[in-house]
């Protein structure tokens, strides 16, 4: 039904697969010949069984020998056939996810501020494992399935017609029985994982907020809530567990109706003469398997409906086009003096909410500049379009008096450097995130700067200095520590621009002093944009520009805006010391305006 | 064989409905496994006494019992999946809602311990294995000996001399299933970290996808990534391939031994045809021979199947057990004195607090030593120093978040662990840092703590916190929905809603424990402000990193390595205090020029 909808899905998760021709080829040909050796046991072993109850022995050992030879063979047919289809779906789900990942570096921050993280988690690891298990167990049973039934059909038909169509009665019968109840289980899956999402994420939040919890004395409220989510779960839990325990009895039964059958059918005809007791021997083994196809073939397609789900959230991202890409006739930039213009810059995350408004400021090769104003007022907006993660709505801005959307995208983004407010690292060892700078970096440059960014000497003592590997509880790098490694690939990029977005605002004061030392060494001669709250960051800049609600307010130093009459920087300087009675109205609408300009995800969206 | 002791040890613990199930299942597996078997009993009836007699009506007569056998097996498997699927839900419903009754009375020490992490985990994914084990074991590890025993009892009555060729196919059967099945596990288990590995690139790459993209390393980040995904695709190839041995060698293992069986037995059915000897292999035996040997490879493969199973479940209940077991490490005293509502007068009375390890022992570094203050009522007073001084450790003494190692807190005089939970509850309101909020509206956030707060109660409160401009410019206002664990509201804003409900509560002592770290300098002041006017007279207890936050208090707490270093106003602190200088000079600049400004704002 899904496939239906989706017309392009199902062909293109097949395409990973033909796309393998001789490998695919290969097995099935292996398929084809071993499912034909299989179906002819049961037809030998009937005639076996007649010879024998027609009292002659003389061939038994030749039967058994044969029997025997082409066990074997199938066996070793099949062995050889499995073995690729399990290389064919791995290395199509690897091509997939290599595709995934690939797309995703070309995304551009829009993408991602859109998606949340929990979803694009989920395409990368639910929907690819959904299309993992099509791959790798849904067309191995198309095909080996498929194979089995026609030649067993062939086989079938060439002993007897009407018996044939005795066995093959049931597939039809049984499959829609199969398939409405494999509908139900889904049905049933989908509901007990909603509820158990719901659970979960319920039980998730109140054990994480269990001091709060007990601290407001809601522990019974809570405990109700989770026994009666947790009883609701269990009631579609219990239908989905006891539907799919369900499918191998009805599989059972449709084996046990079909050999019925043919007893009835077959055995009446025998008795007549029609046919032979090997024939009707033949016809219980093929019964035997038969039903069991159409169980396997069932499956198939509750199977195939997920992936296609599974794989179009996937193509989905694939099929995305970046809306920040290279310009076509972008010119490289190999090193810039550091002149930035911003000429009268219009700008929103969202065509309906504007967050910059017409921006003008010119900065020169070297200067410091010191971004400031209220959460919301665009500081981070700012930095985001010089280093193009987001594009301009109106106006201009220049590197180098050179538009930045002519300059090729790697190169412009390798002329910025960024330090963030909270230190990214990568789950590797320091060397390579320090590497992460600059491609082709040397280690003797990474421990220069390591040693510039005052981290040599932590690194150093660390179990394994350098080859240090940072993943989750191992090395416990304080939130400082971070910062300096994040500032030693700052140094590494050997950036013409640099950008220090709060660089500083967690953590203590005398880890604080180091890292605004190693700042300053980083710093010296490079044109730099500092966000910060605690305006002493940024006292020394060459300009400060402060912002409020996106339009720029002031540009100057902090002598010259301290003596402005009626200053809104002097206001912000003096509200750090000051209790703010003095500075209600107007300027409290503003920060509530201007609060929910940042691109956080906002109640009730 | 362990899981299944741990499976009858939780079987004896469940209620007597369960066994009573438990029981009927058992009952229903035999009868389950007696009509499997019927099907091939017919089917050699059919062959020898109807076909081979020429008897019609026997014929039909073997048709209609196979309908009828096969229509009481769907009937009694489904029952008895029905009842496992009761039970298995059963179990993880109790343990689900059991853990986390227990959960609640745990303190904030045990729940360090054990990790929040690792509770969530003993919640959803352990409760999710137990069932499943269990689901398992109840509906098909049970029917495995009667398999067995039906189909060698079987094979030994009608067919004695081939009893040697199952007992080979059984034997071969086993070396295979055992080469490959415990193999498979630690396999997958590889598989599934290096899957691990390759999705923590994914995630790094979304949550630092600025870096990435600032340094333009997307060469680089692929090629690591492919790499990773190539030791995937080669570690999900390894057990797929040996998984891929298995059809095709039992199936030749079956037809082999049917080869042999037609060799062996063949001259021995056809004499007995010719010379109507009674004790001869009949044909129809002989075919149903054949399906024995397939019921004879089942209980093998069940147990195979099931018992890594039941070894995840025993580990899983032990760690349910575990947490059953905690005892609480702040409990509440059985005759609590009740004075009345508190007005606020705290005293640190030689206070050493040390966290406690595993095995509930204080670690040998305590994060506070012998720490004495006193806090008078309704004064406002702010605790400073550097990251780990103890500043979080020693507000959390207050409301009993922790208990003393040493010496003692006292609230109007009466030691914290005299007063009942209710009592502290009431008048102590803690807004963290890590500050939480739940999924449901604003209103039920801010009035958390009193359910009965009206809407000018919970306005109010948001006004104080500096909460209300954002969540009145919401669609719904304070009706507007906070979805789970607060994740569409900024760090800001739920520190603004955790305070909010903070005051919501009225409580004669406030703790702030860095509660206003993610909102602009403006704001915070907006907030204490409004706080100075609604907590007047009542005592408020102030965790502060920024010294601006801290200088408006009433008295200043200065820790330096959980003791304290001083205590004073402002002006004192500056005069006399080399640490508050160094905290002072860092955050505000040159202390000359700050001096001026400061004067004109102290009372």
């Amino acid at each position: 039904m899904s496939a239906e909808r989706q017309p392009g899905t199902f062909p293109r998760l097949l395409g990973y697969v033909v796309r393998q021709r001789l490998r695919l080829g290969f097995a099935i040909t292996f398929l084809v010949l071993g499912a034909l050796v299989q179906s002819l046991q049961p037809f030998l072993f009937g005639t076996a069984v007649d010879e024998l109850a027609g009292g002659d022995a003389g061939n038994a050992t030749l039967y058994g020998a044969v029997i025997m030879g082409l066990a074997i063979t199938s066996g070793l047919l099949n062995f050889v056939a499995f073995r690729q289809l399990a290389i064919l779906a791995q290395k199509a789900v690897e091509r997939l996810r290599n595709e995934l990942f690939a797309k995703m570096q070309t995304l551009s921050l829009t993408f991602y501020d859109g998606e949340s993280e929990g979803d694009l988690n989920a395409r990368i690891t639910s929907d690819t494992e959904t299309v993992n298990q099509f791959f790798s167990t849904a067309i191995a049973r198309i095909i080996s399935s498929g194979m089995t039934v026609i030649s067993m059909l062939v086989l079938m038909l060439v002993l007897d017609v009407t018996m044939t169509f005795v066995v093959v009665l049931i597939v039809p019968m049984s499959m829609g029985v199969f398939i409405i109840l494999g509908r139900r289980i889904q049905a049933d899956l989908r509901s007990y994982q909603e509820l158990v999402g719901e659970l979960n994420g319920y039980v998730e939040e109140v054990v994480e907020g269990q001091r709060t919890v007990q601290a407001y004395g809601r522990s019974a409220e809570t405990a109700a809530q989770v026994r009666e989510l947790s009883e609701r779960a269990r009631e579609a839990d219990r239908s989905a567990q006891f539907r799919s325990y369900l499918m191998q009895p009805v599989n059972t039964l449709a084996n046990n109706l079909d050999v019925a059958l043919v007893a009835l059918i077959g055995g009446s005809r025998a008795v007549s003469g029609a046919i032979t007791v090997g024939d009707v021997v033949s016809f219980v083994g093929y019964a035997q398997q038969f039903g069991g196809q159409a169980n396997q073939l069932s499956q198939v397609v509750t199977q195939t409906l997920s992936a296609v789900a599974g794989g179009r959230r996937v193509f989905e991202i694939l099929d995305l086009d970046p809306d920040i890409k290279n310009s076509p006739d972008a010119q490289p930039m190999a090193d810039a003096d550091g002149k930035v213009d911003f000429d009268h810059v219009d700008f929103g995350y969202t065509p309906a909410k504007q967050v910059l408004f017409d921006n003008d400021f010119h900065v020169q090769p070297g200067e410091f500049i010191g971004l400031v104003g209220p959460t919301g007022a665009g500081k981070s907006t700012i930095i985001n379009l010089l280093t193009r993660f987001y594009d301009v709505d109106r106006g201009e801005i220049e590197l180098d008096d050179r538009n930045i959307i002519s300059v090729d995208l790697d190169d412009l983004r390798r002329r910025c450097g960024v330090v963030l407010q909270t230190p990214f690292l990568f789950s590797e060892s320091i060397m390579y995130n320090i590497a992460y700078g600059r491609e082709g970096a040397t280690e003797e440059e990474c421990i220069e700067a390591a040693k510039a960014a005052e981290a040599h000497t932590f690194i150093e003592k660390l179990p394994n200095g350098y080859d240090t590997v940072l993943t989750g509880g191992a090395v416990a790098l304080s939130q400082g520590q971070r910062q300096l490694l994040t500032i030693a690939r700052a140094i590494v990029s050997e950036p013409d621009v640099l950008v220090l977005d709060e660089a500083t605002s967690s953590v203590d004061t005398r880890t604080e002093r180091r890292i605004q030392r190693a700042l300053d060494r980083l710093m010296e001669g490079r044109t730099s944009f500092v966000i910060a709250h605690r305006l002493a960051t940024v006292r020394n800049a060459d300009k400060i520009i402060v912002l409020e609600r996106g339009r720029i307010r002031e540009i100057g130093s902090h002598d010259e805006l301290m003596a402005l009459d009626d200053g809104f920087y002097a206001e912000l300087y003096l509200q750090q010391f000051t209790s703010s009675n003095g500075t209600n109205g107007a300027d409290e609408d503003a920060v509530h305006a201007t609060t929910e300009a940042e691109p956080e995800p906002t109640a009730g969206a | 064989m362990s899981g299944i002791v741990a499976f009858f040890r939780v079987l004896s613990h469940a209620p007597a409905s369960q066994k009573r199930n438990f029981l009927l299942a058992q009952i229903g597996i035999v009868i389950m496994v007696t009509t499997q078997l019927m099907i091939p009993q017919l089917v050699q009836s059919l062959i020898d006494d109807g076909i081979l007699a020429s008897d019609t009506d026997q014929v039909i007569s073997v048709a209609f019992q196979m309908i009828l056998w096969a229509l009481l097996n769907l009937i009694v498997a489904g029952g008895v999946a029905f009842l496992a699927a009761a039970t298995a839900t059963n179990l993880a419903h109790a343990i689900r809602s059991g853990l986390y009754d227990k959960i609640t009375t745990l303190s904030h020490g045990n729940v360090d311990r054990l990790s929040t992490s690792d509770l969530l985990v003993r919640l959803t994914s352990d409760v999710n294995i137990m069932k499943t084990a269990w689901m398992q074991t109840m509906y098909m590890l049970f029917q495995a000996p009667w398999l067995l025993i039906g189909a060698v009892a079987l094979v030994a009555i009608q067919t004695p001399s081939l009893l040697w060729i199952m007992a080979v196919v059984m034997a071969v059967t086993i070396v295979v299933v055992l080469a490959i099945a415990p193999t498979l596990g630690p396999l997958y288990a590889i598989a599934q970290r290096k899957l691990d590995a390759l999705n923590t690139v994914f995630y790094e790459n979304i949550a630092g996808i600025r870096v990435v993209k600032s340094f333009n390393r997307d060469a680089l980040e692929l090629e690591r990534f492919s790499d990773r995904n190539h030791d995937v695709y080669d570690a999900q190839l390894r057990p797929a391939i040996r998984t891929a041995l298995f059809q095709p060698v039992l199936f030749a293992l079956l037809y082999t031994a049917v080869g042999v069986a037609v060799i062996v037995a063949g001259p021995g059915v056809a004499d007995g045809v010719v010379t109507g000897d009674p004790d001869a292999i009949k044909p129809g035996e002989l075919s149903t021979f054949f399906n024995y040997l397939i019921t004879s490879m089942m209980p093998i493969m069940i147990v195979t199947f099931v018992l890594p199973e039941l070894g995840k479940f025993e580990a899983s209940v032990k760690r349910a057990v575990e947490v059953f077991h905690t005892e609480p490490d702040v409990v509440e005293p059985e005759n609590p004195v009740e004075p009345g509502q508190l007005s606020g007068h705290i005293e640190f009375r030689n206070v050493t607090m040390a966290y406690l390890d595993e095995d509930g022992q204080p670690l040998p570094r305590p994060v506070l030593r012998d720490v004495n203050v006193t806090v008078e009522a309704g004064e406002t007073v702010a605790i400073l120093g550097q990251t780990g001084s103890g500043k979080t450790t020693l507000v959390s003494l207050v409301p009993r978040f922790y208990d003393v190692t040493d010496g003692a807190v006292l609230i109007d005089g009466h030691d914290v662990r005299t007063l009942s939970f209710e009592r502290l509850r009431l008048d102590v309101s803690v807004a963290e840092q890590q500050a939480v909020a739940f999924a449901g509206t604003f209103s039920h956030n801010i009035g958390y703590g009193v359910p009965d707060a009206t809407a000018v109660e919970v306005a109010n409160a948001a006004r104080i916190a500096d909460a209300d401009g954002f969540i009145e410019a919401q669609l719904e206002g304070y009706d507007t929905n906070v979805a789970e664990a607060g994740k569409n509201l900024s760090g800001g804003q739920r520190q603004r809603v955790s305070l909010a409900r903070a005051v919501a509560s009225k409580p004669q002592i406030l703790i702030l424990d860095d509660t206003t770290s993610a909102v602009d300098v403006a704001t915070e002041a907006r907030i204490r402000d409004a706080l100075d006017v609604e907590m007047a007279g009542r005592t408020v207890l102030l965790v502060a990193q920024r010294i601006t936050t801290a200088m408006r208090a009433d008295k200043i707490i200065l820790l330096d390595d959980g003791t304290v270093s001083d205590v004073g106003s402002h002006h004192d602190l500056l005069e006399r205090s080399a640490l508050y200088r160094e905290i002072a000079e860092s955050q505000l600049g040159s202390l000359d020029e700050i001096g001026d400004l400061l004067d004109p704002v102290q009372p």
